[in-house]
């Protein structure tokens, strides 16, 4: 367990890996062509089966 | 569009406790404050300081914060899944366990049978317990995410689930101990030394994260547009901040320990990731507010908009000031002053307790099936008492806090430290009466909610503001 904590590489790979994680979140997220989907997930609240 | 059978009945009874325990949880705020002022009201040993101020900051935290997170995320989870909620019966547990922790929690501080973890006071046989509920919560909320109706699980859920996970993995870590005896309170953690200030601060850092941040975002990606009935802003930026959020925090822990024995590179990489923690949180308040984008009006006409908001504003400002007070140079005049105190309490009675009160008053009507609430002059007047609080309360913090820290770094020409720490205790005193004077504030702001609550849940109507809505309506 201990030499894991040592290991200068596996904190970078750690890193890059959350890091490369990140960028290909954001870049998904923002995919041409994809706004007609994130606006209907935030209409969500607002078409609720409701009993009122 | 079919109907589902929701179930209310458990919000409704989360929805209370977090009523009552706000009101217990305020008051033992202002006790606490009374006994900085009036150290005679230092009823030893039951009732110190020492005892009361974990039992208000637990009542604050677990027993009000966490309430309104249970009642809303089984509300918000149910509505945006259009499904009921999984297990009756699991649910209904998750309420009467929660409350138990609460209450064995309490008995704990005030009969002085705790742990030195701040946040984390309760001994090990309330930790247990606590895990048992919160897995039971974890099933509950998920089961019903599983067998959702609606394809997408509405982003909402995600910040709800992240806390419910998060809080369970920092429990898990923080809490281990060894019970000296099975049948005796008293334990001794797993860790020591620095290691233990460090799992002790990653999980209290990350319990203002996740439970009072993440938890109450989540609360405000569904009720805002709700409120406004407007979607949310850009559901994109929900996801991104949602995703950086909950990656940079786990490491902004060790900003509480700089100028300790915790290693130079730890406190610079708390110090670093509170720093990007602005980003996201900005990302967030933004998103949060400008859902009133075009429909600025909305916030004239209805107050209960109006708290949702201006706790986003808090939300903003204290989250401009963390990491302002990681910096390690700002960190060294302000830690262990009242500026920490100010600051915690921007965040909690601004933006936590501001955002739950709005969640509070869109709920309450519609679990008892009311029309709208008692009065909205009320809500109105509530908002502007409870800001009016908040704001002496933190300015006096800063002051006194900032005073606090030039006090005890002044040193004479010939080296000696200028003041003792009683003169510095002395120079307080009037920034603690007007703390009290805001929490009192705070609290009367609480009260007259619970009236207007009290007189919703009645069914009782407003003629008064009734007939000025017709008179308007036939203008």
């Amino acid at each position: 367990m201990k030499h894991f904590f040592a290991d200068a590489d596996l904190g970078l790979i750690g890193l890059l890996f959350f890091f490369a994680f990140f960028c290909v979140t954001v870049l998904w997220t923002f995919r041409p062509g994809g706004k007609k989907t994130y606006v209907e997930h935030g209409d969500i609240p607002l078409k609720e089966k409701d009993d009122e | 569009m079919e109907k589902v059978d929701y179930n209310y009945g458990v919000v409704k009874k989360f929805t209370m406790a977090t009523i009552f325990w706000g009101i217990v949880g305020f008051a033992a705020g202002i006790f606490i404050a009374l006994q900085m002022v009036f150290p005679d009201l230092n009823i030893e040993p039951y009732l110190s300081f020492g005892r009361l101020r974990p039992l208000h900051t637990s009542a604050v935290i677990f027993a009000f914060g966490g309430n309104a997170l249970f009642a809303t995320s089984y509300y918000v989870v149910q509505r945006t899944c259009g499904v009921r909620l999984y297990g009756d019966k699991l649910a209904d547990f998750t309420f009467w366990g929660y409350q138990l922790f609460i209450v064995i929690a309490a008995l704990g501080y005030v009969l002085g049978v705790t742990q030195s973890k701040e946040y984390a006071q309760p001994e090990w046989y309330a930790d247990i317990w606590l895990t048992i509920v919160w897995v039971a919560y974890l099933v509950v909320y998920l089961m019903t995410c599983i067998k959702r109706k609606v394809p997408h699980l509405y982003v909402a859920n995600w910040f709800y689930l992240a806390f419910i996970i998060t809080v369970a993995v920092l429990h898990l870590g923080n809490a281990l101990a060894l019970p000296v005896d099975i049948t005796g309170a008293k334990s001794y953690s797993a860790f020591a030394g620095v290691q233990s200030a460090m799992i002790q601060w990653w999980y209290a850092h990350n319990a203002v994260g996740f439970f009072l941040t993440a938890g109450f975002l989540g609360m405000m990606y569904y009720f805002v547009p709700k409120q406004a009935n407007r979607p949310i802003y850009s559901y994109r930026l929900s996801i991104v901040h949602f995703w950086s959020l909950i990656f940079i925090y786990m490491w902004a822990g060790p900003h509480h320990l700089h100028y300790t024995s915790l290693p130079d590179w730890a406190q610079t990489l708390g110090m670093t990731f509170s720093i990007m923690l602005w980003m996201p949180s900005w990302g967030g308040m933004i998103n949060g507010v400008m859902t009133l984008s075009g429909a600025w009006h909305k916030l004239r006409q209805d107050p209960v908009l109006q708290f949702m908001i201006v706790a986003l504003a808090f939300y903003g400002m204290s989250t401009f000031e963390g990491p302002l007070m990681s910096i390690r140079a700002v960190n060294a005049l302000s830690h262990y002053t009242d500026w920490t105190i100010g600051h915690v309490h921007s965040g909690a009675l601004g933006w936590v307790g501001f955002i739950s009160f709005g969640a509070l008053y869109h709920l309450v009507p519609k679990l008892w099936g009311r029309e709208k609430l008692y009065s909205a002059k009320l809500v109105s007047l509530h908002l502007w008492i409870a800001t009016l609080g908040i704001v002496l309360y933190i300015t006096a913090m800063w002051v006194s806090g900032i005073m606090q820290g030039l006090m005890w770094r002044s040193y004479d020409d010939l080296g000696f430290l200028e003041y003792s720490f009683v003169e510095s205790v002395m120079a307080m005193k009037p920034f603690y009466i007007i703390r009290v004077l805001g929490g009192v504030l705070y609290l009367l702001g609480a009260l007259v909610m619970v009236y207007n609550f009290w007189k919703t849940i009645r069914g009782d109507v407003n003629e008064k503001e009734q007939n000025l809505a017709a008179q308007g309506a036939a203008a």
